[in-house]
């Protein structure tokens, strides 16, 4: 594993709309060791999710370099994308995107569905974590039978349960009462001092003066 | 956990929606299985009614050919005629058990049709699934009801039956058990009765022959007509005949499957499509955590399979269980019916079925399953 958690260079997105081009993300640089724990501000629009998707190699980037754990992404085939997004990638979302039929144990099982290769005991990590996020006594409840708050600490168990070393959260707590957003952020810091990469994307200033380092973006470019 | 768990546990996700596709695909498993059950079983019911009533060879009037086999079975009148001196000839033919002579005839009134067959005592030992309750006829004045006419007609066995069609009372001797055949609609008369009260003296719509041997149907067959005026039908080509004319009727319901079939499978692909276009996000979200695309498309068309199974599953339990009903009701549309079991659900109505269901539920999940797979990871971080 490299120290560099993941660095772009130069990096550009241009999405079109119409004949209109909305350069989303625009000729920005960043470089992130490994550990740490990074906010990213920035008013509606300004490229904030747009950054995580390329961070998340969910999208390639139009122009510039992208890489993750020393790994080249531009250029990359499709189900190499997928295999970095599997293996090295958390996601946490400001929706929860639990399965609804499934209890709590098994959303969090379900990113490990889609692993390659040997994953150890799959069931037990998702049950540990489960425990670590303060839901042991939860894990055969369905989501319908769970607050927000409890919701969205079974998908941050979910994001960990294939072991990624960079965890991205995109408003995580945009769904969540005050109270609600304080534990989820102590839980998310909690992974981080463990070692894990966090990135997380907020509205909120407060939120965001807890992580180690700020960035804040204005037009696609950090500002 | 699997994919295919993932799959299987989704069907609960819209209870009622799954049941009702389930109950769609199973309606069209029942038909299609109780279709191909009634075509071959038809077939063998004929068979063996035809080799198992004991009637080897019909003899009717020259000049009238295969039409009045249909005639025969379905008690129409015959406009041409045997002589009833032709029977105590043809019962001496070497080869020939046993030979029945017979008049059968139609008298209309109120649109509804009477049907009376005149019977030599021969005919009862060539109808071997006649079971009698009460007594052949004791004289000209007997009649003995198929048992369908004894239900219509409220009758039993020592009741006198009128009949307006020809403006008679007869005095019911004995009533036949229920054939589920066309025996069941006749008036049996003694021959010289039917005689007088159509005006035909002396005459005869066939003669129905009993073999000794069936292998010498051809010599048998020779020796008849050397006869003046008699044309030989031999039960065999009698089953064929009545085969093309049921064929109309079964190439309707081949087509009514069809519909059907074509009906059920445009449903549930509609179903599976408008499912996966409420899950887009869902899709993006496991994209996004590492699932490809093939997995995606094989996790839909799972579950169209898994639905496709269910249905299948239970129109196979439900048709099994109802084939006798469906049995019944089937012969309501069937131009002649045998007396055995229409629907003979067997191995190969089973697989068929299984085949043709299973490949029209993987049909319908194909593009609902490209479309599903097409969702990219973005959809979910984008989505607000
Ligand atoms: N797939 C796309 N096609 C076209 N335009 C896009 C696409 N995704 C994002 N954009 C545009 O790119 C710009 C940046 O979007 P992005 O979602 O990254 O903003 P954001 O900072 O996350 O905003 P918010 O705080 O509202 O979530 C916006 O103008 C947006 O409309
Ligand atoms: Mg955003």
């Amino acid at each position: 594993m490299s120290d560099t958690a993941f660095e772009l260079i130069d990096v550009q997105k241009v999405y079109h709309r119409g004949s209109e081009e909305v350069r989303a993300v625009d000729g920005l640089s960043l470089s992130v060791p490994a550990g740490e724990y990074l906010s990213i501000t920035g008013p509606s629009g300004s490229g904030k999710s747009t950054l995580l998707n390329l961070i998340g190699c969910v999208d390639t980037p139009t122009a510039g370099l992208v890489r993750v754990d020393g790994l080249e992404v531009a250029g990359m085939k499709e189900n190499e994308l997928r295999r970095i997004r599997s293996k090295r990638i958390g996601f946490v979302f400001q929706q929860f995107f639990l399965l609804p039929t499934l209890t709590a144990l098994e959303n969090v099982m379900v990113p490990g569905v889609f692993y390659e290769g040997p994953n150890g005991s799959l069931r037990a990590r998702a049950e540990g974590l489960l425990q670590t996020v303060g839901l042991g006594k939860r894990v055969a409840h369905r989501p319908s039978e769970l607050s927000g708050g409890e919701m969205q600490r079974v998908a941050i168990a979910r994001s960990l349960v294939n072991r990624p070393s960079i965890l991205l959260a995109d408003e995580p707590t945009g769904n969540l009462d005050i109270r609600n957003s304080g534990e989820i952020v102590e839980l998310l810091e909690g992974f981080n001092a463990e070692g894990l990469t966090l990135i997380v994307v907020t509205h909120n200033p407060e939120l965001a003066a807890r992580a180690g380092r700020g960035i804040s973006l204005a037009d696609g470019r950090i500002a | 956990m699997r994919l295919h768990t993932l799959a299987l546990k989704n069907l609960r996700r819209h209870r009622v929606r799954s049941i009702l596709t389930v109950a769609g695909i199973a309606i069209s498993a029942i038909t299609l299985f109780s279709i191909l059950s009634f075509n071959s079983g038809y077939d063998r019911a004929l068979k063996e009614e035809i080799s198992g009533s004991g009637i080897h060879i019909y003899v009717s009037r020259e000049g009238c050919p295969l039409e009045a086999a249909s005639l025969i079975i379905h008690g129409g009148e015959i406009p041409e005629y045997l002589d009833e001196g032709l029977l105590p000839q043809v019962q001496s033919i070497s080869g020939v058990r046993a030979a029945g002579g017979m008049l059968i005839a139609t008298a209309i009134t109120g649109g509804m049709a009477d049907l009376f067959y005149g019977i030599t005592p021969e005919v009862r030992s060539l109808k071997p699934n006649w079971r009698l309750k009460g007594q052949w006829f004791q004289d000209g004045g007997s009649a003995v009801l198929g048992a369908k006419v004894a239900a219509k007609m409220k009758k039993g066995v020592g009741d006198t039956v009128e009949v307006p069609s020809v403006g008679r009372s007869f005095k019911v001797t004995g009533v036949l058990e229920p054939t589920n055949g066309e025996d069941d609609g006749f008036y049996y008369l003694p021959l010289a009765t039917a005689q007088e009260l159509f005006g035909k003296p002396a005459k005869l719509t066939a003669v129905g022959i009993q073999l000794d041997d069936v292998t010498t149907l051809a010599q048998v067959r020779r020796d008849i007509e050397k006869l003046p005026g008699a044309y030989v039908v031999p039960a065999e080509d009698m089953s064929n005949r009545v085969l093309e004319i049921v064929g109309g009727t079964k190439s309707i319901m081949f087509a009514i499957m069809v519909i059907v079939l074509v009906v059920a499978g445009l449903g549930v692909f509609n179903i599976v499509l408008m499912a996966t276009f409420e899950r887009r996000e869902e899709f993006g979200y496991l994209r996004c955590v590492g699932a490809g695309r093939g997995s995606i498309f094989r996790m839909i068309v799972i579950e169209t399979l898994a639905l496709s199974l269910l249905g299948f599953a239970a129109g196979l339990g439900v048709g099994w269980a109802a084939s006798s009903g469906i049995d019944r009701w089937i012969r309501h549309f069937v131009a002649y019916v045998p007396s055995g079991r229409l629907i003979r659900p067997d191995l190969w109505s089973v697989l068929i079925t299984a085949g043709v269901v299973l490949a029209l539920g993987l049909l319908a999940g194909l593009y609902p399953g490209y479309r599903a797979s097409s969702v990219p990871p973005m959809e979910a971080i984008r989505s607000e």
